[in-house]
């Protein structure tokens, strides 16, 4: 590798490691499944790199992404679902429109997150916890957990609807300051 | 009656993907006549996200947690826990696309930095395929790149062929370089790469990374019963290539995680080993320095005289993963002192 190579390759991993939580939000909130938002990342990923030097420095790294992560999610979506299980064509254009102006906001009550869950309740984490794992489903984790999934699900909901509630909170005193 | 689902129900089920196609038209009509419901599904998506990613580290820390009360120890260079083969394989496939655009391995399943898969770092040239050639200068001054002790690339010869998917391996010449004091009587021949951790220090720093170091070796058939070694070595460190020399020279006093370990070449040249250690890198390391090496068996019996030649030994694809989530917990750190400094 060269060393403008080197340098270049430096860039890039610095700029994509800042704005992947911003990329990911954006694609999880239109793909249903998560290891499609994976794939649809992981090829977003490969053509930015590809890409990295037409980007313009002075430009907004995260909005170039999510450009290329918008036509990413579109094949993702044709080539593993067809027509199921994905919005409709035009529901689909409003998603991923609206997607790309809240973006920054997203990412930032996704920061508050972690500041948010230390509020809950030690069990009330770890719940979150064994219901988040990667390739855990929900309902498996009722059934280890003793509950019933009704339950189960009642509080999960209610904790997620908790931490929305706090992620909100914290942007707008943010944004206050 | 039957009831209507509600919002956040159908959200919830959208995203842990067990939406039916009856309730996904449900949500859809909701979505497109309400701004505010397209909203809330992208706000939930977003703690989606967050909840994951945060579940998987601290899954991870759970592990190392339980690692650290039951002890164990598994520092092997073969066997012991892998990661699944597929996210291995999806990342090594996406490196080596990458590769033939750049020159550069880059990153992995998930594109790294995501999540808790294995993360391939950016190793410059791993399979020795492209330009530049290892350089014979001995260690490294900057990032990226191989320097070390006199090799050469080469494809196939005396019997050993690439492995499969590779046209080229490097082999090891000699067991000194252009910067060697003269007179020496080294035994082991080193190829240096020194890795930048700070573009994914944000992953370090969440407590449970750890870097896994793999790599294939081969030799000819050998004449005259001597023995060969091979070996991996990493070490972790503050401070970028310019403290290269002191941590390889002091790893155990300069450096912030270390682990080198060997393995004997067997005596059949159509099989590749394939090593591996892995280190807990501190949230605190800048940079990697890693080698891949050869040793003279004679080294240990003090015989001798002037730097050792390789007849026939290689090593190529060259890799390197971040781990932020660990398995049942495998492999600890240790320091080995090296049988050449």
């Amino acid at each position: 590798m060269s060393g403008a190579e080197s340098n270049a390759y430096e860039q890039f991993v610095r700029l994509l490691s800042a704005h992947e939580g911003r990329l990911k939000a954006f694609l999880r909130s239109f793909l249903p499944r998560w290891e499609d938002v994976e794939e649809a990342v992981q090829e977003t990923s490969i053509v930015a790199w590809k890409k990295f030097s037409q980007f313009d420095p002075a430009s907004d790294f995260g909005a170039w992404l999510l450009t290329i992560g918008r036509f990413e999610a579109l094949k993702v979506r044709r080539a593993v679902f067809g027509d199921r299980l994905v919005f409709r064509e035009a529901l689909w254009e409003a998603v991923l429109d609206e997607g790309m102006e809240e973006a920054e906001r997203l990412e930032e009550e996704r920061r508050a997150l972690e500041g948010c869950l230390r509020k809950l309740e030690p069990r009330q984490r770890e719940w979150l916890a064994a219901a988040y794992q990667p390739g855990v489903k929900a309902h498996e984790v009722a059934a280890a957990s003793g509950r019933s999934p009704v339950a189960f699900y009642k509080t999960l909901q209610r904790l997620r609807a908790l931490l929305l509630e706090c992620m909100q909170q914290q942007f707008e005193m943010e944004g206050t300051r | 009656m039957k009831t209507e689902p509600t919002l956040e129900g159908l959200v919830a089920r959208f995203l842990e993907g067990t939406l039916d196609q009856e309730c996904l038209g449900q949500l859809e009509d909701r979505l497109e006549r309400d701004p505010e419901a397209r909203a809330y599904l992208r706000r939930t998506a977003n703690l989606d996200g967050g909840l994951r990613d945060w579940a998987a580290v601290e899954g991870a820390r759970k592990a190392w947690a339980r690692a650290g009360e039951e002890g164990e120890s598994a520092s092997s260079l073969r066997g012991g826990w892998r990661w699944p083969a597929w996210p291995v394989a999806a990342a090594i496939a996406l490196g080596g696309m990458l590769a033939g655009l750049s020159g550069t391995l880059l990153l992995a399943k998930g594109f790294g930095f995501l999540g808790a898969e294995p993360v391939l770092l950016p190793v410059a040239n791993g399979n020795f395929e492209s330009e530049p050639a290892p350089r014979g200068d001995g260690l490294p001054s900057v990032y990226g790149g191989w320097s070390g002790d006199f090799s050469r690339v080469s494809g196939a010869e005396q019997e050993v062929l690439p492995p499969a998917g590779s046209k080229a391996m490097l082999r090891f010449l000699r067991a000194d370089n252009r910067n060697s004091p003269p007179g020496g009587a080294q035994a082991v021949s080193e190829l240096w790469q020194i890795v930048d951790l700070r573009p994914i220090r944000a992953r370090l720093g969440r407590g449970a990374a750890m870097v896994e170091l793999s790599a294939q070796f081969n030799a000819a058939r050998s004449e005259g019963g001597r023995e060969y070694h091979f070996g991996l070595s990493l070490m972790a460190f503050q401070g970028g290539p310019e403290k290269a020399p002191i941590v390889w020279k002091h790893p155990r006093e300069t450096g912030l995680a270390s682990i080198s370990e060997r393995g004997r070449f067997d005596e059949d040249p159509s099989v590749w080993q394939r090593s591996t250690v892995r280190v807990h890198v501190p949230a605190e390391a800048d940079s990697l320095l890693m080698a891949v090496y050869c040793v003279e068996g004679a080294a240990t019996r003090g015989v001798l005289t002037e730097p050792a030649v390789f007849p026939g030994h290689y090593v190529t694809d060259v890799s390197l993963s971040l781990i932020p989530e660990p398995p049942r917990l495998s492999a600890r750190s240790h320091v080995k002192s090296k049988p050449n400094p």
